[in-house]
């Protein structure tokens, strides 16, 4: 009765606070906002392409003749020397690839020098470099000097930065591209086909698409500002002593705060869900099972914050604490980039790393699973209980540190 | 009803034990001396009699109060019983350390119930970690608090019985004024139906009940104070412990506080512990004032009979008419046969002394005799402070 009570006077507290309920509901579908006006979708690989002893007096000009595409589709081994050159039929090929939803791979375009290509690279104006050597036309049979000798010696670079995640996705796409472009250049085949295959239907996913799961655990792991800060002021103002006179207990009064924090923090999971979904989100998995990871993602955070509001004597001692476990729980769980296992031990045949203690790392796994891959109810189950185990710890620690710093008799 | 080291670290034995003679009720037990104090405080009758130096009862009449035989030791742990059992707060032996800081040092104190008690003492004194260790906020280091004849010790739900107003206002601003003495009267078990009758009537009878939909922040600085007050009574507490209760409230507000606190007490035999740095408010609510310093306690009684026992006399101020008149030193030196506390500086020649109101026509003729011109004469009687400042010294004490 003590827990719902806090629960309902939490609540009140909140809705009378229109900026802080605004900005802890709005984020995170303000930001689904933000990356769907950004990227629309998909955007494409911004691709540069350099022919080595060629002079390119239009860097950015692409071809336009109607009667070169139409060479370029029956066969690039056709071309004359006044056809384009290699640069430009690579770049026009490259420039017709297209997503699987639709929507172009890449966006192409030459560039005069190595020097300019460079800094475009280092601004992150371009993903990838296509460096195409000095005499690749006649290697490949396009032009003057067809000499397979030569050809072996050639090599084709893509250069970029190999930090840049969209390096690694335009390298992948300009490999497969390139290899194409060799094999119908000399009409060759591949003694094997290599094909790529998604899982479920993971090459449906537009980039925007892949930054939805990320943004809701970034909407769930911002919680721990809220939930620490709302329970580091009953401790600065004075108002946690009223309390400790009273019956209530640690776990009553974090309890009823830390409900009142989930509420919020489904509240943002289903509007963060909506706008994405209006926006042309798709969940290969059943939506409410991702809300249902979202909320115990969110119940498990309150440990956190409790642990937060155990060190913090005023609410700006909570902003700053709570800095340090959302930067641990955003990078180290896999939901900003890849993390890789640092095994600690097996339990029950399954290899538990380093990682695993922190709650959003089996969140990543199972939203991955659900929105990506389909996944059902029981096929994250493990994530789901693995969440509520470290949920129960981290309570636990939060409760227990909150009683002895905050309102144990010193 | 008390037992208290005296200001020279006495012991407090229980030499003598008295009691009414027809209903042989527990007066007290304590040093002669402070049984004396106690005793006389009981009614007027009582007040007229007294002790003498041995413990003896000069009275009349012998069969109401009687010296009663030293009693054994079993007896007297059964009579403290009965004893704690009539007091709404009982400290034994209370003692905290901060290191090497001894910040209240074995301190002995009964409060009554039906009693506003107040605690008076400079910074550093040891009242505000007394008034923590009495809320159940602090652990002691050494000695036990008794509430309503339990310990509070193995008894921590005794926390209950107390209610704090602290000076500083702990208030829920985004709360009104209801819904937080509702919220808090839940977290005391009150149900929520007893819980919203009880706030109301308590808004109403602090003038709050206009206001009782308003956001605590949006309320004026005296209105907030009330309901600081609300906050410590709405789970019907036996005590109340209250920090500088008066400050930052006009004049109407601190009489209805005045007058609500003193109503509390009265209606059902309750008890208020009073701190505050205005001697004033203590003097003016308070039935016994303690006066403590460097975490022990230097007095204990009613204010009057503190500034009777502890009177350095009244205070008169003599403005003279010039500062250079003939014979004004001869006159000083008669007057200083009569009060060694007199002072002359400039034109103003100030007199301590008792009963000055009876001395004026001798002070002012000695003046006349010696034909010194007086411009006028101020009177002041000696006050609940001027005991304080003699009991702790005039020396600034930082926190």
């Amino acid at each position: 009765m003590r827990l719902w009570n806090v629960f309902r006077k939490s609540v009140r507290e909140q809705l009378r606070e229109p900026w802080g309920l605004a900005l802890t509901l709005g984020t995170a579908p303000f930001f689904v906002l933000l990356y769907w006006l950004f990227f629309g979708g998909s955007t494409p690989f911004v691709v540069l392409v350099l022919e080595e002893g060629r002079i390119v007096k239009h860097a950015s000009k692409k071809p336009k003749s109607r009667e070169l595409q139409r060479k370029n589709k029956t066969s690039l081994q056709e071309q004359t020397p006044s056809t384009p050159s290699v640069g430009e039929q690579l770049v026009k090929l490259l420039g017709s690839l297209k997503r699987p939803r639709g929507g172009l791979l890449m966006k192409v375009s030459l560039v005069g020098s190595r020097a300019e290509a460079q800094q475009r690279l280092a601004q992150k104006q371009a993903a990838a470099l296509v460096i195409l050597p000095q005499g690749l036309s006649g290697a490949l049979g396009l032009g003057e000097g067809d000499n397979a000798r030569e050809r072996k010696k050639l090599k084709m670079r893509i250069v970029g930065d190999f930090t840049d995640p969209l390096y690694a996705g335009a390298a992948i796409a300009l490999n497969a591209a390139l290899e194409r472009f060799v094999r119908e250049a000399t009409n060759s085949k591949m003694p094997v086909d290599i094909a790529k295959e998604a899982i479920a239907r993971s090459d449906q996913r537009t980039e925007f698409e892949n930054y939805v799961p990320g943004l809701l655990i970034l909407s769930v792991v911002m919680l721990i500002f809220s939930a620490a800060m709302t329970i580091t002021y009953e401790v600065e103002m004075g108002t946690l002593r009223r309390l400790q006179l009273s019956n209530i207990s640690a776990f009553e009064l974090l309890s009823g705060i830390a409900f009142s924090q989930v509420l919020l923090g489904v509240l943002s999971i289903l509007l963060t869900f909506g706008v994405a979904v209006a926006l042309g989100f798709r969940s290969q998995g059943p939506l409410w099972v991702a809300i249902l990871v979202g909320a115990v993602t969110s119940l498990s955070i309150m440990g956190v914050a409790m642990i937060v509001a155990s060190f913090a004597r005023t609410v700006t001692e909570a902003f700053l604490l709570s800095n340090f476990p959302l930067f641990l729980l955003m990078f180290f769980s896999g939901a900003v980039r890849p993390i890789p296992k640092v095994p600690l031990l097996t339990l029950w045949g399954r290899e538990v790393g380093l990682y695993d203690l922190l709650q959003p790392t089996h969140a990543v796994v199972a939203l991955n699973k659900i929105l990506t891959l389909g996944a059902s109810l029981s096929e994250v189950l493990f994530e789901i209980l693995a969440v509520l185990c470290l949920t129960i710890l981290y309570f636990g620690v939060g409760v227990g540190l909150f009683h002895l710093r905050r309102m144990r008799i010193a | 009803m008390f037992d208290a080291k005296g200001p020279h670290g006495e012991e407090n034995r229980p030499l003598v034990h008295y009691t009414n003679g027809t209903s042989h009720r527990k007066i007290s037990s304590g040093t002669p001396v402070r049984v004396a104090e106690e005793t006389n405080k009981h009614s007027s009758e009582e007040e007229a009699e007294g002790l003498d130096a041995s413990g003896e009862w000069i009275s009349d009449d012998s069969s109401r109060m009687t010296p009663m035989p030293v009693p054994s030791f079993a007896s007297l742990q059964q009579r403290a019983g009965h004893q704690r059992e009539s007091h709404a707060l009982e400290l034994r032996g209370l003692t905290k350390r901060y290191g090497a800081l001894v910040a209240v040092d074995a301190l002995d104190l009964s409060i009554n119930r039906g009693e506003i008690f107040g605690v008076l003492g400079p910074n550093g004194a040891g009242k505000t970690t007394t008034i923590q260790m009495i809320c159940g906020l602090l652990k002691p280091d050494a000695g036990d608090i008794w509430v309503m004849g339990s310990s509070l010790a193995s008894s921590p739900h005794l926390r209950r019985h107390i209610g704090v107003c602290p000076q500083q206002l702990v208030l829920w601003g985004k709360m009104t004024p209801l819904e937080q003495l509702v919220f808090l009267a839940s977290t005391y078990d009150v149900p929520e139906k007893v819980a919203r009758e009880r706030a109301l009537s308590m808004l109403e009878a602090l003038g709050l009940w206009e206001k009782r939909d308003t956001l605590a922040k949006h309320l004026s600085g005296g209105m907030k104070r009330r309901l600081n007050l609300l906050m410590a009574l709405i789970h019907e507490p036996s005590i109340l412990v209250l920090d500088e209760p008066e400050a930052g409230l006009d004049p109407q507000s601190r009489v209805l506080v005045r007058d609500y606190v003193r109503d509390w007490v009265q209606g059902a035999q309750r008890t208020v512990i009073l701190t505050s740095h205005n001697i004033d408010e203590v003097e003016r609510l308070a039935d016994r004032v303690a006066i403590m310093d460097r975490g022990r306690l230097l007095s204990l009684d009613t204010p009057d009979r503190l500034k009777r026992d502890h009177q350095q006399g009244d205070l008169l101020e003599i403005e003279l008419l010039d500062a250079a008149q003939p014979y004004l030193e001869e006159a000083l030196f008669v007057l200083r046969q009569f009060s060694s506390d007199l002072s002359w500086e400039g034109t103003i020649v100030a007199i301590r002394m008792g009963a000055l109101v009876e001395h004026l026509s001798f002070v002012l003729g000695v003046f006349r005799r010696f034909q010194i011109d007086i411009q006028g004469l101020r009177m002041r009687p000696s006050t609940l402070e001027d005991v304080f400042i003699s009991l702790t010294g005039r020396a600034l004490r930082d926190e």
